[in-house]
């Protein structure tokens, strides 16, 4: 049988679900939770069949392409595949999907409305997974803007503290980047003709002038940077996480950051060979910068909340450190990056929800202490994703940021070698102090003396959420290589073609 | 799976196991036992099966990323090393039994000691510089969890951090040596890319200076020492652990592993004589000062490492790794002895103790072993290793080692003397702790069997270790494999002049000890002097260290909460007008948000109208 119908459906499915809910009459409000986990388990089960149906040995072609014409006159395709690079962050997104429906199984945030809620969430899966399979520069664009609507909505309404400002700063900018964005692929477009992402990446792309991509690539790379986020365009996002709901916080965490980098490695480097090489310096400086300054600024916050947010800063800016590189051992680096910081920091912010749920706090000054006495099975799986975090070698965390130096010792360009140096060792340093705060977090939280009471601890509904998340934290740790050999072969055209355009 | 790595992940599946809890503490207390205990075995059943393939490299397991090989290596090294980290850590979890007795959380702190365990020998056995930092940083967990075992007290929990933050400063530079490593060899084997770099200078330089700070923190040497003697905060059986068998000596272990290529750089070599020298002496001092049992053992653990790392220093990983198996023994049974006294007396601060021989008679017998191994007194284990040492630094003195002989000369003088430094910090804590008047009220009984048969066992090596050594067993070509010359040169000692004026000054050092010992018990115990405050090693990483850093967060913070946020907001601020005029004419935010979302929805598409058009 043919697999072509694979990934239409996988935006069938949660779109059609998102329409029921809008439809529904007021009954569904007693099983849209429940129609919304069957609606993402059907999404996980058919990424399941993804990546059955997917071929290793060719992990460097996109598959299970469909295409249809869409606007013949402005040569914009309806065009889906999936390769090595795409593959491991679309099965990221059906899972994180899944989990944030578990976890909201009978049990939504303040106020409740089950319909808007679920509804928006499925909304949301088709912008996330559509991104990642979309093989058009348009179609990208337009499920890049599709994920706003609804995680402003997520934030706004069922957010919690100065929640409707954070929804706001958080659409004004990344509105901003990605008209700005679009404006870059426009240029593209015009200038090649076609907006068909392969076609534009066996070359076509690099046709263009240097001064042509380089205006290009910078346009983009506005609107990438914004949605990663790279210092120092990333003062939405702890506003927007202190604010959104659990769920909101984990899927913005756990895929929206990774559509910025996606982006890059998508589009700017195979697509604007020329201009990657010339930004790429750059990009690798304000990475570090972001490590860094994520690192200290994250000591420096004093809720939980905040603390993951500025993590994310710095570990992004790994995974961009990654990218710069443009070797093929940072590219892949900056791929298992995205991944696992969508895993632990994923469970990171679910942990920290449930934590609020419990205490009602995330500020340090209110949390009760002791939480491994007051709940222990809970502390013991806040004290897992942040030693996770914070980069323990044997646990997914650390091979992202560990190969990332590793491409920074060698970087594609070898004129540049001395300057990537000076970036490995800033980025070293960060890995240490991203050790600093995350034990400050413990020894605040988890530790000291125990309060009276007892908080309830992991109920059944949350270990089904967590249990996937914990379980391959650890089997990327201890067995990289599962995922690596996915995106390598994809990572190796990208890279030889830049490689190519260097000589 | 083959023998080596089994002996790696079987102590991990029980840590694993027992901290999924469930079941009796009796299944907790098996299952702790079971896991070290297995490694143990299957060690012995390697060792046994000599002659290995040498070095014999495994390849068992999937190789993390494609270009990097896996491995492990079973040699004389790495096989006398597991067996002891394996034998001691077994002991340690039965000792743990009855010392725990009444711990809330101790199917946890058995689990931790099984992974630190896993952790060390994972170091031991690794042929793939991949799994020797796996290995690495997962030790440097284990100690931050068990320092803070019990994290109610304050103590315990600033002495967990200082441990996991102090050696993570030292693992900036192993990380990035380790990536230099691979970086310029092109392959992570420990072999291949030792090698490869013994052949270029340059690298050798860079590679081994970056790690040597790793191992300086892992072994607690200065500057990064003074994690250690905090670290005490832990419960006895940890400090055994740490002080022995895991997280310090693996430190020592890693400059033995790549020693051919710390050869090639006789500069860091050099750096390192300067560093063991500094702290063999100084921690000695410091430990003669200090009022707490454990204290004074904690730093004569530093001191003790020092001679090892002076050793590797003057090109003799033997000697190195010879004090390093025989102080693993004595010094896990001095903490162990230490623990005793202090489950009965609860309190280890050396003006409560005194007197306890005839009450605890085993632990004062065992003790007194460990005291006089630490001393180097013969026949004992340290005897022979510390005379290894400083026969080797004989050896480079007169010019026929790798370094210079001036570098040789200063080894040579500061071990000699810190060795009457040793004996009179070694006889002051006896002398104070079993001699003399009771001075505490406390009842004191002899500790359960579980506690003290594991004492007795350790004392046997503490004394026999050294002579099994020379006469030129097995268990000394397993030592020796390498083509340097020291333990040869031990064996030829016979009645040498140093053996004989270290021997001298260590008996009259310890005269001297006792003498001030059973003068008056203040005056042996100046416990606000520099010394016993580390001469102010902690003030230095404040000063230089965590203030500025704190202070940097603080303005990092302040900075990220006013100038980027506004301006950024600034570059937006077309757009807020835009949305605030929406705002005022329809006071919804709702219809704001999907406002500015349509406006911007509008300009996308006329500016692709615009682009089609041109």
């Amino acid at each position: 049988m043919s697999d072509a119908w694979l990934l239409p459906t996988l935006l069938v499915v949660p779109l059609v679900g998102a329409i029921v809910m809008l439809i529904a009459g007021a009954t569904a409000e007693r099983w849209a939770t429940t129609f919304g986990l069957i609606v993402q388990s059907i999404g996980l089960a058919i990424t399941l069949l993804v990546v059955a149906n997917f071929s290793l040995s060719d992990a460097a072609t996109m598959q299970m392409v469909v295409e249809w014409s869409w606007i013949p006159e402005l040569a914009v395709d309806f065009r889906l595949g999936v390769d090595g690079i795409s593959l491991p962050l679309v099965v990221l997104t059906s899972l994180l999907g899944w989990c944030a429906a578990v976890y909201t199984f009978r049990h939504l945030p303040e106020p409740g409305r089950a319909r808007g809620f679920v509804g928006l969430l499925l909304l949301l899966q088709v912008g996330m997974v559509g991104t990642f399979l979309a093989l058009d520069l348009i179609l990208f664009f337009l499920f890049f803007e599709v994920v706003l609507i609804p995680m402003w909505f997520v934030i706004a309404f069922w957010g919690s503290g100065p929640r409707r400002r954070a929804a706001n700063t958080f659409i004004l900018y990344t509105v901003l980047g990605s008209v700005v964005m679009v404006v870059g692929f426009l240029i593209v477009i015009v200038q090649t003709g076609s907006s068909n992402m392969v076609e534009l990446a066996s070359g076509l792309g690099a046709e263009m002038s240097s001064g042509v991509q380089l205006t290009a690539a910078l346009l983009i790379l506005v609107g990438l940077a914004v949605k990663t986020p790279m210092w120092p365009l990333h003062t939405w996002l702890p506003d927007a996480h202190t604010a959104a709901p659990t769920v909101g916080s984990v899927l913005l965490a756990g895929v929206l950051l990774k559509m910025g980098t996606y982006g890059m490695v998508r589009i700017v480097l195979p697509v604007l060979p020329d201009a990657a090489l010339a930004v790429a310096p750059f990009l690798g400086a304000f990475a570090v910068v972001g490590i860094l300054y994520g690192a200290v600024a994250s000591y420096g916050q004093n809720d939980l909340k905040r603390v993951i947010a500025f993590s994310s800063v710095g570990h992004m800016g790994f995974v961009l450190l990654g990218i710069s590189t443009l070797s093929i051992v940072g590219v892949n680096a900056a791929l298992f990056g995205n991944v696992a910081h969508g895993l632990i920091t994923g469970l990171l912010f679910f942990l920290v929800g449930s934590i609020k749920e419990r205490t009602g706090a995330t500020s340090f000054t209110q949390l009760p202490r002791a939480l491994y006495t007051t709940a222990p099975r809970l502390g013991f799986l806040l004290g897992f994703a942040a030693i996770a975090s914070l980069g323990l070698p044997g646990l997914a965390g650390f091979w992202g940021e560990f190969l990332a130096l590793v491409g920074a010792y060698h970087p594609l360009d070898s004129g540049a070698r001395l300057f990537y140096r000076v970036l490995l060792v800033l980025g070293a340093v960060g890995m240490v102090l991203a050790a600093a705060y995350f034990v400050r977090v413990l020894r605040r939280v988890g530790q000291g003396e125990a309060p009276p009471q007892r908080f309830a601890d992991v109920r059944p509904r949350e270990w089904l959420t967590w249990t996937p998340l914990v379980l391959l934290t650890l089997v990327l740790g201890l067995a990289p290589i599962v995922l690596l050999e996915v995106t390598d072969p994809s990572v190796r055209v990208v890279v030889e073609s830049l490689a190519g355009a260097l000589s | 799976m083959t023998a080596p790595l089994m002996m790696v992940v079987i102590p991990a599946i029980t840590a694993l196991v027992g901290l999924l809890g469930g079941g009796s503490r009796r299944w907790a207390a098996a299952l702790a036992v079971a896991g070290p205990f297995t490694s143990l075995v299957i060690a012995a059943m390697i060792a046994l099966d000599e002659p290995w393939t040498d070095p014999l490299l495994d390849s068992g397991f999937a190789s993390p990323i494609q270009p990097f090989p896996a491995a492990t290596v079973v040699d004389g090294l790495s096989i006398s090393v597991a067996l002891m980290v394996a034998f001691v850590a077994t002991l340690v979890q039965v000792y743990s039994v009855g010392y725990m007795r009444g711990e809330p959380r101790y199917s946890s702190y058995s689990a931790f000691i099984s992974l630190f365990t896993s952790a060390m020998l994972a170091v031991v056995v690794a042929g793939d510089l991949l799994i020797l930092v796996v290995g690495w940083e997962v030790m440097g967990l284990c100690s931050y969890l068990l320092i803070g075992q019990h994290w109610e007290s304050a103590e315990a929990r600033q002495a967990a951090v200082k441990a996991f933050l102090v050696t993570k400063v030292g693992d900036v530079g192993f990380i990035i040596g380790v990536i230099v490593l691979i970086g310029s060899t092109g392959t992570s084997s420990i072999t291949d890319a030792v090698r490869a770099a013994a052949a270029d200078p340059t690298v050798a330089v860079v590679a081994s200076s970056l790690i040597l700070l790793g191992v300086l923190g892992k072994s607690a040497q200065f500057p990064l020492h003074a994690w250690l003697p905090d670290a005490m905060a832990g419960p006895s059986p940890v400090s055994a652990l740490i002080h022995a068998a895991t997280m310090v000596a693996a430190g020592i272990y890693v400059v033995a592993r790549l020693y051919p290529m710390f050869l090639a750089a006789p500069e860091v070599l050099t750096v390192m004589a300067f560093i063991a020298c500094v702290t063999m002496l100084g921690a000695a001092v410091i430990a003669l000062a200090q009022s707490d049992l454990k204290r004074v053992l904690a730093w004569s653990t530093v001191s003790q490492l020092a001679y090892m790392l002076a050793a590797l220093s003057v090109g003799s990983r033997d000697a190195a790794i010879f004090h390093l198996l025989s102080h693993a023994f004595f010094k896990a049974l001095l903490f162990l002895a230490a623990g005793v006294v202090i489950h009965e007396l609860g309190t280890s601060v050396i003006a409560r103790l005194g007197g306890l021989r005839s009450a605890m008679p085993v632990t004062f017998v065992t003790m007194t072993v460990g005291l006089l191994a630490l001393a180097g007194v013969f026949p004992l284990a340290g005897f022979f290793s510390k005379e290894s040492v400083l026969a080797a630094a004989e050896h480079a003195a007169q010019g026929e080692g790798e370094v210079s002989a001036a570098v040789g000369w200063l080894v040579l003088v500061v071990g000699v003397l810190t060795v009457a430094v040793t004996a009179a910090y070694a006889m002051r804590l006896f002398v104070l702790t079993w001699l003399g008047e009771r001075r505490s009220s406390a009842s004191a009984h002899e500790g359960p069997l579980i506690m003290t048969i594991p004492l007795l066992v350790l004392a046997v090596p503490s004394v026999a270790f050294g002579v099994v050594i020379l006469r030129d067993s097995w268990l000394s070509t397993w030592i020796t494999a390498e083509a340097t010359q020291p333990l040869a040169a031990v064996s030829a000692l016979g009645p040498e002049a140093l053996t004989v004026v270290a021997s001298v000054i260590a008996v009259v050092a310890g005269g001297v000890g006792w003498l001030v010992a059973r003068g008056t018990v203040s005056r042996a115990l100046p416990d606000d002097g520099r010394a016993a405050r580390g001469f102010g090693v902690d003030a230095l990483y404040d000063v230089t260290t965590v203030r500025p850093y704190l202070w940097l967060v603080r303005r990092t913070a302040a900075f990220d909460r006013r100038v980027v946020s506004r301006a950024v907001a600034e570059v937006g601020v077309g757009t807020q007008a835009a949305g605030s005029t929406i705002q005022q004419r329809h006071r919804g935010d709702v219809q704001r948000y999907i406002g500015v979302a349509l406006t911007s929805g509008v300009v996308v598409l006329v500016l692709l109208l615009v682009a089609v058009a041109t």
